[in-house]
């Protein structure tokens, strides 16, 4: 640009408007820097040029403006940074949704709750997304609350509104309307936000790891941000390490890092200085059945025997779900389809058993013989067709 | 946070380092360049040139060269060599000859004359001076200096007084101020140029890095666990400072190290470095 600049200003010299143009075009530093440079060359090369270099003309204002614009730039950072999250809209919806009882049970329960009742209140959570003036709805008056010592599951599939979810309660995005308090703090109030993230605990759906790093300098980076005293912090990450079973890549880069091991660390950054909140979007994607049911027990144990702590998750696992939540929402096109605990949703939809059982590989008629004695009806035939689904 | 990523460190200070150091020497030779100064005065001149000259004419009819060097010149200001390149006329061997002793004889002594008398050949039938000389062009005083030369060898010899004296003064032209500006700009444009892509590359290096960790959450992450948006920024800030230690120190190094008449050019890459960061954030 400042070239550009230069050239006009040889054809045309002592233009006027070029002159103003400068001035406005001073508020990019590296326009005020290449500018200043070219003043500097000019002037040390030429020394009938008239005027002080260090005049606002010449030097002097390129100067002054990278003074200028330093603390401008800050503060325009500082703008876009802190009032992203703190819109919100008091309209109310007008569209009438068809909704399972239990997910009316769940919102009258929350109309008759405060906010400090639950550890995470979600109420009549909307999101409405404009692209290029196509309205898109990915949350729909969405409510629920979460308690130390549940694990609640938000499942469903791909474009359920299960991320977008997600994205609000982590402050990540504002919603269009709706209410979300996190230990008793609006996440919608800025202030109030930075004190709530005091208390979560969060595992991104994709790794976000530094890949210069090793596991331990993770923890330990983490572990500081999440205030753990610096005296203890050693002793935090080494039971960590422990815990999610990634002692032996302590030193490993991140980089080095299987996918099933990356997705295991992002779990221990999520819950290393034990938050009371947890969130974990699909913490088991890309691990093997072992490692997944590792990470279940592991997610189960902080759930359950401490009390202390509520986790929110995102799957589209059926079973991830039913092993780890207490309770859950099936979410289709961003509400909830079903609402409740994994039994009382088993008990309520479920028309059918499954039985899943191990053993040596039997003969066809074996199997049949198997599947007949288990009285769960005689629709169940075994062929050599299905014999390896049956086993 | 240095550590966050190492790679994109050859595009954030290598680089622009090789940049920036090639920038300064082209603001050095833009302004060593310029500040030459051509004096038209004579006796500024360094006086002590050494001419050469060849016996051999093919065409002498009454005198050959050596007689009109050998009584002509000024021997306090020009020193005449005999020097016979080549007795066969090969020309082009002597264009080499005289142009190997050219560079040779300047490396020693810069003032070293570059005039070589072929041929003088004086024809007294039709009263004329035929004269074959080379002239090395590259040096700025020798053509002031061989027709100051060659003006008074000739009158001298005409007229027969070893004492009558032309003075002539010459000098080369002064450049003018558009020239000038023309040139200075070009080499301007060159430092500009150079100095642009080095920051371009530090500034977009380090948005890459910025839309990278937005990108794979890592900034989420850190402000989600809890970490405060000031330190986020504060400690990016920083390191990014540090990257452009290498390159601002070789600038200014290279400045003071070539002794430019306009030492400041620091202080603007120094407010530069600290404004265009937040700016790129």
């Amino acid at each position: 640009m400042s070239l550009i600049m230069f050239a006009f200003q040889m054809l045309q010299n002592n233009s006027r408007y070029i002159e103003i143009l400068k001035w406005v075009l001073r508020f990019q530093p590296g326009f005020a820097f290449c500018n200043g440079i070219v003043q500097l060359i000019m002037y040390g090369s030429i020394p009938l040029l008239e005027g002080d270099i260090y005049s606002l003309e010449m030097v002097g204002g390129d100067i002054l403006f990278l003074i200028l614009v330093t603390p401008l730039y800050c503060f325009i950072l500082y703008i876009i940074e802190s009032n992203k999250c703190s819109w919100s809209s008091p309209n109310h919806s007008n569209e009438e949704l068809d909704l399972d009882e239990d997910v009316l049970d769940e919102e009258r329960r929350l109309d008759h709750s405060i906010s400090s009742d639950y550890q995470v209140r979600v109420k009549n959570l909307h999101k409405v997304y404009n692209d290029r003036g196509i309205k898109k709805v990915a949350v729909k008056e969405l409510s629920f609350g979460v308690q130390y010592g549940e694990c609640f599951s938000l499942l469903g599939v791909n474009g359920a509104g299960k991320t977008t979810t997600f994205k609000i309660l982590t402050g990540e995005i504002a919603p269009t309307r709706g209410k979300v308090h996190i230990n008793g703090l609006n996440v919608l109030d800025s202030n109030d936000l930075a004190r709530a993230r005091k208390f979560i605990g969060y595992c991104p759906q994709f790794d976000a790891l530094f890949n210069g790093l090793t596991v331990r300098e993770h923890l330990e980076f983490y572990a500081r941000i999440k205030g753990v005293v610096p005296h203890m912090r050693k002793d935090v990450v080494r039971r960590k390490l422990r815990q999610i079973d990634l002692l032996e890549y302590e030193h490993s880069k991140a980089y080095h890092l299987s996918g099933g091991n990356k997705r295991k660390l992002s779990v221990a950054m999520a819950m290393i200085g034990n938050p009371p909140i947890i969130f974990l979007d699909e913490p088991s994607t890309g691990m093997d059945p072992k490692a997944k049911r590792f990470m279940w027990s592991v997610i189960s144990n902080i759930t359950t025997l401490k009390k202390k702590c509520a986790v929110i998750l995102t799957t589209h696992s059926m079973e991830e779900a039913d092993a780890l939540s207490t309770k859950l929402g099936i979410m289709v096109n961003g509400n909830f389809k079903c609402f409740g605990t994994v039994q009382h949703l088993k008990s309520k939809f479920g028309n059918f058993y499954e039985i899943e059982f191990k053993t040596s590989l039997p003969s066809e008629s074996e199997a049949q013989e198997v599947v007949n004695h288990t009285n769960f009806g005689n629709d169940s035939i075994v062929t050599e067709y299905n014999l390896d689904q049956v086993l | 946070m240095l550590m966050r990523q190492c790679r994109p460190l050859i595009f954030e200070v290598f680089y622009p380092s090789l940049l920036i150091i090639l920038g300064a020497l082209i603001m050095s030779l833009s302004l060593r360049a310029n500040n030459i100064t051509t004096d038209i005065k004579l006796s500024d001149f360094p006086v002590h040139q050494e001419f050469s000259y060849a016996e051999y004419s093919e065409k002498v009819s009454t005198e050959n060269s050596e007689q009109v060097v050998n009584g002509f010149f000024n021997n306090d200001v020009f020193t005449p060599i005999h020097r016979e390149f080549d007795q066969n006329g090969n020309l082009r061997y002597q264009f080499q000859k005289f142009d190997e002793l050219l560079f040779a004889n300047a490396k020693v002594d810069q003032t070293y004359g570059s005039a070589y008398f072929r041929e003088i050949d004086i024809k007294n039938t039709t009263n004329t001076y035929d004269v074959l000389t080379f002239l090395d062009i590259s040096s700025h005083t020798s053509l002031s200096y061989f027709t100051d030369f060659m003006c008074n060898a000739l009158l001298r010899h005409s007229t027969g007084d070893p004492e009558l004296t032309l003075n002539l003064s010459y000098g080369s032209y002064p450049r003018s101020k558009v020239i000038d500006q023309w040139l200075t700009t070009t080499m301007a444009i060159m430092t500009v140029i150079s100095f642009s892509l080095a920051v371009g590359s530090i500034t977009s290096a380090i948005a890459a890095n910025i839309v990278i960790e937005r990108n794979e959450t890592v900034k989420h992450q850190q402000i989600i666990s809890g970490g405060s948006l000031f330190s986020y920024w504060t400690s990016i800030y920083f390191v990014d400072i540090l990257k452009f230690i290498l390159p601002a120190s070789s600038f200014i190094i290279i400045t003071y190290a070539m002794d430019f008449e306009v030492k400041y050019g620091w202080l603007l890459l120094i407010l530069q470095v600290i404004a265009i960061l937040p700016f790129t954030y």
